[in-house]
C-alpha cells in the first residue's frame, strides 16, 4: 500500500447511512436499505481524492456501543481499536451520526471518541433534519466534541463534498484516550444531554408524518391487516403484471428457436441449439419479468421503512414459535436468496436465536423457486378472477409462499421444545423515519438482481441445460429398440432409478431426474424439463413445457411437486453457507436432512389428499 | 459417418466439456482451484514452452471469497462486478456459533 494511501473507517449506529455515504465515496453498489442491520460485514473500497491522494474506505456493521453483543458487532470494534486480525487500525474514524436523531446518535460517538483516534463527525441526513425543524449548532458541536464536524447528505450526489475535502484535508487532533468502564458510559449519556443543549435545536423528539402513519400501522389488529394486504398484493402484482411479459418472451424465443432450426443442417447440433439452448434457457429467461415485479415491491418496502414494523407486529408471533422479531429482516432477505438471509443472521445476538434463524431461513420462498412455482401454476391453475378482482393463479402463488411462512414457524417451534434453553429475547429495535423510495436506488436494485439472473442463466443454468441435453440425448436407441429414444439414454436410466425414491409422492421419472440439476440452481428444474420434453418430442406446440406437463403429469403430481419445492432441501451453496457460518457439518446434516424429510412427508400427504379427491 | 455429422460431434463435445467444466467450478471452486494451481505449477517451469507457461499464468485461479451460486453478491463471488473504483469486497470471514451458558 502506497504511504500516501489514508485508511478511514466509516462507523456509526445501524441505518445512520454509512453504506449510502460508502456507495458515493467509492462509486460502489453496496446494499442499502431503510433498516438497521443490511451490512453484516466489512465492505472495502478506494477513491482517489482531489489532492490526488488515495482513500481507503471501511464500511463498517452499524452498532449502538463499542460493548459488542452480536457477531457484526464485534466487526466494528475490533476495527476501530485495531484488533482486527490482519487488518492495522484506520488513520481516521469517519462517525457517521444521523442528525434527525442526535439523542441517540452522541452517545456512540463519545464512545468512539474515547478511543484517541483521529476523527471527524459526519451529520448524515440533514435534509431530513431541516425539513422537520432541527437546527444544529456544527461550529458549537464541533468546539465541544474536539473534533471536526461536517453536514452530509449520503442520498444526494454532491451530498459528501464537504466530507472529502475535510479528510483530504489536515488530519484531526485525536481526543486522548479514556478508560472504558460501566461508571465512565453512564457519564456519556449526561454528556449527550449537555451537548444536546448547547448546540441542538429539536422542534420535537419524533417525525410527525412517522407517529400519524405509525398509528395504523403498527396498530396490533389494523397493522397486521395492512401486512397481509400488503403481502397479498405483492403476489397478485406478480401475476396480473408480470405474466403477459413472460408469455412475450416464451412467444419471442419459440419464433428464434424456430428460425435457427430452419437455418441450421439437421442433425445433432441443431438439435442441441433448438431443444437444448432455446428450449430449456428460453423457458427459464421468461420469468425474468416475474422476478423484476417481486423485487420492485421488495426493494420499494426496503427502502419506505416499513419492514421494521413488521419486524415489530410480528415479534410476538415469532417469539411464540421459537424465533425472535430480530429473525425477521434476515427472513425477509431469503425472499431474495437464502444465503444473504443466512449471512444476516449475524445481527442476531443470542446464538440459539441465531441459529434456529439460519436452520428456518431456507424454508422462505427464494427467487429461484419462483420460474418453477409459475410454470407449474401456469400449467395446472387457470387464470379467472376471484370475488371479481382477485387472480386465482395470484392466489396460489401467495398460498406457497404463505406454506414456506408456516413451515419456518413449526420448524422454529417444534426447535424451541426440543432445545434445553427456552428464554425468550425481548426485540430491541430502531424503528426508522418513514421515506418515500427513491426510483434510482429502486432501479439500480432492480438493475442489479436482473444482471444477477442473466448471469446465472448464462453461467450455470446454460452449462447444466447443455449437460442435460447431452445425457437426455446419448446413448441413442438400439436397433430394435421399442421405446422412445430418451428411455436408452443416461437420463432415462438415472431418472428411472430414481423414480424408486420418488414414486411415492407422486413424480415420473423426469420430474425426478429434473431435481438433480435444481439442486444446483433452482430454476433448472425448469430448464431441465423443457429439455427432456423437447428432446423425448413431448413440447407440443405452442404451449411449450406448460402444455407439456399439462398432458403428461396428473394434477396430483403437480401439487406434490410445488408442496416439495415449498420445503426441499436447498441448493448446494445454501447448505455451504450454513457450513461457514455455523463452522459445523453437523447443522448442515440437520439442515438437510429435516428439509429432505419435511418435503417428502408433505408432497406425499398432499400427491394422496389430491388423487383421493380427485 | 459424414464430414459434417463429425464436426458437429466434436463442436458438441467441446461445448459438452466446457459446461461440465463451468459446472464443476461453480459447485467445488476450492478443489478445483486447487486442481488448477497444481496444473499450473507443473506447466510454469522455467525451461517450458511460453505458451504452456502462457496457460499456467491463464489457469492460475483467481482469488474469489466464496461459493454464492445462488445469486447474491454479498461474497464478492459472484453476481456483478463492482465498478473500477471500488475493490471488491474482503473475504467474508464466517462468524462461527459459539454457545454459552446464559446469565440469568
Amino acid at each position: 500500500m502506497s504511504a500516501s494511501t489514508l485508511r478511514i473507517a466509516l462507523v456509526g449506529n445501524p441505518n445512520c447511512g454509512k453504506t449510502a455515504l460508502f456507495n458515493q465515496l467509492t462509486g460502489g453498489r453496496q446494499k442499502v436499505a431503510n433498516y438497521a442491520g443490511v451490512t453484516v460485514e466489512r465492505k472495502e473500497g478506494r477513491f482517489t481524492a482531489p489532492s490526488g491522494r488515495v482513500l481507503q474506505v471501511l464500511d463498517l456493521p452499524g452498532t449502538y456501543s463499542l460493548d459488542a453483543t452480536s457477531p457484526d458487532e464485534q466487526i466494528t470494534r475490533d476495527v476501530c481499536a485495531g484488533a482486527y486480525p490482519g487488518e492495522a487500525a484506520p488513520d481516521l474514524i469517519v462517525c457517521v451520526a444521523d442528525a434527525t436523531n442526535l439523542r441517540l446518535h452522541l452517545r456512540f460517538v463519545l464512545e468512539v471518541k474515547r478511543l484517541g483516534r483521529p476523527m471527524v463527525l459526519a451529520l448524515n441526513m440533514m435534509d431530513a433534519a431541516r425539513r422537520r425543524g432541527v437546527v444544529i449548532d456544527v461550529a458549537e458541536l464541533s468546539r465541544r466534541l474536539g473534533m471536526p464536524v461536517v453536514e452530509t447528505v449520503a442520498v444526494r450526489r454532491d451530498g459528501v463534498k464537504a466530507l472529502v475535502e475535510r479528510v483530504d484535508g489536515v488530519m484531526p487532533e485525536p481526543a486522548p484516550v479514556q478508560p472504558d468502564d460501566p461508571a465512565s458510559r453512564a457519564d456519556l449519556h449526561a454528556e449527550v444531554r449537555e451537548l444536546l443543549t448547547a448546540a441542538v435545536t429539536m422542534p420535537r423528539a419524533t417525525d410527525a408524518v412517522d407517529d400519524a402513519l405509525d398509528r395504523w400501522a403498527l396498530h396490533p389488529v389494523f397493522g397486521l391487516a395492512i401486512l397481509a394486504l400488503v403481502m397479498f398484493l405483492v403476489f397478485q402484482a406478480v401475476y396480473s403484471v408480470g405474466k403477459p411479459m413472460t408469455d412475450a418472451i416464451a412467444d419471442g424465443f419459440d419464433w428464434m428457436g424456430a428460425h435457427v432450426a430452419a437455418w441450421m443442417p439437421a442433425g445433432p447440433l441443431q438439435s442441441l441449439v433448438t431443444d437444448g439452448i432455446f428450449g430449456g434457457i428460453g423457458t427459464v429467461l421468461g420469468f425474468l419479468p416475474e422476478i423484476l415485479v417481486l423485487f420492485v415491491f421488495i426493494l420499494t418496502l426496503e427502502e419506505s421503512g416499513y419492514l421494521p414494523r413488521a419486524a415489530f407486529l410480528l415479534d410476538r408471533m415469532m417469539v411464540s414459535v421459537g424465533l425472535t422479531g430480530r429473525s425477521f429482516i434476515p427472513l425477509l432477505s431469503s425472499f431474495a436468496c437464502a444465503i444473504p438471509g443466512i449471512m444476516g443472521t449475524r445481527s442476531i445476538t443470542d446464538p440459539r436465536d441465531r441459529l434456529a434463524t439460519i436452520l428456518v431461513a431456507p424454508l422462505m420462498t427464494c427467487s429461484a423457486r419462483l420460474p418453477v412455482y409459475a410454470l407449474l401454476i401456469g400449467a395446472f391453475i387457470p387464470s379467472r378472477r376471484v370475488l371479481g378482482v382477485f387472480n386465482l393463479q395470484g392466489m396460489v402463488l401467495f398460498a406457497l409462499y404463505a406454506i414456506g411462512i408456516l413451515g419456518a414457524m413449526l420448524v422454529g417451534w417444534v426447535m424451541k421444545r426440543i432445545r434445553r434453553d427456552k428464554s425468550e429475547h425481548a426485540l430491541l429495535m430502531e424503528l426508522p423515519s418513514y421515506r418515500l423510495p427513491k426510483l434510482r436506488d429502486v432501479s439500480i436494485g432492480l438493475w442489479e438482481r436482473g444482471m444477477i439472473f442473466i448471469k446465472r442463466l448464462t453461467g450455470v443454468i446454460l452449462a447444466l441445460t447443455v449437460i442435460m441435453w447431452f445425457i437426455s440425448t446419448f446413448p441413442g436407441p438400439p436397433e430394435g429398440a421399442t421405446r422412445p429414444a430418451i428411455e436408452y439414454s443416461i437420463a432415462g436410466y438415472l431418472g428411472r432409478g430414481l423414480q424408486h425414491i420418488f414414486a411415492p409422492i407422486g413424480f415420473n421419472w423426469q420430474i425426478s431426474l429434473s431435481l438433480i440439476p435444481a439442486f444446483a440452481a433452482r430454476e433448472t428444474a425448469v430448464a431441465a424439463l423443457a429439455t427432456v420434453y423437447a428432446v423425448s418430442g413431448d413440447a407440443v406446440g405452442g404451449g411449450g413445457l406448460g402444455q407439456a406437463l399439462a398432458v403428461n403429469f396428473p394434477l396430483a403430481s403437480a401439487l406434490s411437486l410445488l408442496v416439495w419445492f415449498a420445503f426441499a432441501p436447498q441448493c448446494m451453496s445454501t447448505l455451504a453457507v450454513i457450513r461457514r457460518e455455523t463452522d459445523s457439518w453437523r447443522n448442515v446434516a440437520i439442515s438437510f436432512g429435516y428439509m429432505f424429510a419435511l418435503a417428502y412427508v408433505a408432497s406425499f400427504i398432499t400427491y394422496h389428499v389430491a388423487v383421493w379427491l380427485s | 459417418m459424414s464430414t459434417g455429422l463429425l464436426v458437429q460431434y466434436v463442436v458438441i463435445g467441446l461445448i459438452v466439456l466446457v459446461s461440465v467444466a463451468v459446472v464443476v467450478r461453480k459447485l467445488a471452486p476450492k478443489p478445483t482451484a486447487r486442481w488448477l494451481a497444481a496444473v499450473a505449477l507443473r506447466l510454469d517451469r522455467p525451461d517450458a514452452a511460453s505458451w504452456k507457461r502462457r496457460l499456467a499464468h491463464a489457469m492460475q485461479p483467481k482469488q474469489t471469497t466464496g461459493n454464492c451460486s445462488d445469486g447474491c453478491d454479498t461474497c464478492g463471488a459472484c453476481g456483478p462486478k463492482p465498478p473500477a473504483a471500488a475493490h471488491p469486497p474482503a473475504a467474508a470471514e464466517p462468524m462461527p456459533l459459539n454457545f454459552r451458558p446464559r446469565g440469568k
